[in-house]
């Protein structure tokens, strides 16, 4: 009975074999579609997700109807031959597209930057507004949104500032040759410790790295946590100051000692 | 937009001249060497002042009924409230001898939330402050470490004396649950489920210290009094969002 010839070549165990291949490929397009919604659900946004399921979604129903159309007596050969030199045309107009949409994946998978991380990509300095399918969009320190395509983020270098939990702090500050740089290191070191989110630990640290030109320069670092950086180079590096010149220690201008020959006699 | 008028209450306006854990009838005067707090009578509610402790700031509370509670907090919430984490580094190292269970008394520092209340389901905070010098530091490696409130403090075998305006005490219990000497410099706890409980004179916290290994040990925090008739504090961590319980795996070591 099975053999029995429907129509053309095509027996009713053809029919049946393709119905189901068809109901495999549904329930396992399904159950994919399901395992990456939970697996991925804080990792990708809605949007996002709606999108990456619906390609695997129609993605494996699609291989499983080029499966099927042949057993059910449908030639894809002639099908092919269109079809592989509209392909041809369609894939060279959409590489980059494509190369952009991979990349994105990637980039809500592996997630080397969230939204709201401060990040430097392709010479871009700003907040993660937005990781889309085919771009990154990026609001600079200065207020605008640049739209980088997703393989560019991919691809390039990228730093992300807030990818660790603090960042360290680095001043060099100069004072005369006649000021006591032990003393200056000694009131640093207080200004730091009286600020609060400058880190006990890792241990700050100043020390006189270099003689310059114009001045003795004292090196300086402490760690901050990430979100206070800003705030705290910003307020420490004064406060130092202030207090420093409050003791009489000066940070010099530059100057340059002239000897005249006429002085030797 | 709400125009509030200032009139001067008629009613006595309560006075003192040092902070003190509890309640106060509104209007109310607080005049300390450190912070000074005047709850004024407006019209349609009260007018708060605080002057000291690191700001000058000033609110208006729209509402005609309620008392002002001082009640001592997590140390988690000045200058910013950037991490749920306490990290109390011991003076003095405490090295503990295998399977052994004993009590400590460690100090925290505290800080003041001023809580207008109308009654138990009915009440918000309107100012923190602390009278100590807050300081944060990292609790493990740059990259994967937390960030901590920071305090030093030493061990004791019976309750210090302290200021309780400023400094509360910890019942520490430490047990030492490997087979191995250890020696423990510090002690993280997080502030969900930070139990604290106060009196005019004390302020206190029941924890614990599990030693598991040589690299890993677990706070956790026992919702007790260290005496009795001592009054539950506001948990402001568990009170604002989700808690994630009491407990605190230090795995960077001790």
């Amino acid at each position: 009975m099975l053999d029995y010839t429907l129509f053309g070549d095509v027996r009713a165990l053809d029919l049946i074999i393709a119905a189901l291949i068809f109901f495999f490929a549904l329930i396992l397009a399904k159950v994919l579609t399901l395992y990456f919604r939970s697996s991925l659900r804080d990792k990708i946004n809605k949007q996002h997700m709606e999108i990456l399921t619906k390609v695997i979604f129609y993605g494996i129903m699609a291989v499983a109807i080029l499966w099927i159309l042949p057993t059910i007596g449908v030639e894809l050969s002639g099908l092919l031959v269109a079809g592989g030199i509209f392909g041809l045309a369609i894939g060279f107009a959409s590489q980059s597209i494509v190369a952009n949409l991979i990349s994105g994946m990637f980039l809500m998978v592996e997630r080397p930057i969230k939204i709201g991380d401060l990040v430097e990509i392709d010479e871009h300095n700003g907040y993660v507004e937005d990781i889309r399918v085919i771009s990154t969009v990026i609001r600079t320190l200065d207020g605008t949104s640049v739209r980088i395509p997703n393989e560019i983020v991919f691809t390039s270098s990228l730093t992300n500032f807030w990818d660790n939990t603090v960042r360290r702090i680095n001043y060099e500050i100069g004072i005369r040759y006649s000021d006591d740089a032990e003393k200056a290191i000694q009131i640093i070191n207080e200004t730091i410790d009286n600020e609060p989110m400058a880190l006990k630990n890792p241990p700050p640290f100043a020390f006189v790295d270099n003689l310059g030109d114009n001045s003795v320069n004292i090196f300086v670092r402490f760690w901050a946590p990430y979100s206070e950086y800003f705030t705290v180079k910003r307020d420490t590096l004064w406060k130092i100051k202030l207090a420093i010149e409050k003791e009489g220690i000066q940070i010099p201008f530059p100057q340059r000692v002239l000897w005249y020959g006429d002085d030797e006699s | 937009m709400v125009t509030v008028e200032e009139t001067r209450n008629q009613v006595s306006i309560s006075e003192a001249n040092e902070l003190s854990w509890g309640g106060y009838d509104l209007p109310l005067s607080i005049t300390s060497p450190e912070v000074s707090l005047l709850v004024e009578k407006i019209s349609g509610g009260y007018r708060y002042h605080r002057k000291g402790a690191g700001a000058e700031i000033e609110k208006i509370v729209l509402s005609n009924y309620g008392k002002l509670y001082l009640n001592p907090t997590e140390p988690l919430n000045t200058p910013k409230e950037i991490t749920p984490y306490l990290l109390l580094e011991f003076s003095q190292p405490i090295i503990v001898d295998p399977k052994t269970s004993t009590d400590v008394y460690a100090t925290v520092p505290l800080e003041t939330a001023c809580v207008f209340y109308v009654n138990e389901t009915d009440f918000t905070i309107i100012d923190i402050f602390t009278l100590t010098q807050p300081k944060f530091t990292l609790y493990g490696s740059v990259s994967r470490g937390l960030v901590c409130k920071y305090w030093n403090t030493g061990v004791y075998f019976s309750v210090p004396p302290v200021d309780p305006r400023m400094i509360g005490i910890m019942e520490l219990n430490i047990r030492n649950n490997s087979s191995r000497w250890v020696e423990i410099s510090k002690a993280v706890f997080s502030a969900y489920g930070m139990k604290i409980y106060y009196k005019s004179n004390l302020v206190s916290l029941k924890a614990s210290m599990r030693i598991i290994n040589e690299e890993t040990a677990e706070t956790n925090f026992f919702d007790q009094p260290l005496e009795e008739g001592m009054q539950s504090s506001i948990e402001l961590f568990s009170q604002n969002r989700l808690s994630f319980g009491s407990k605190m795996v230090m795995k960077e070591g001790y």
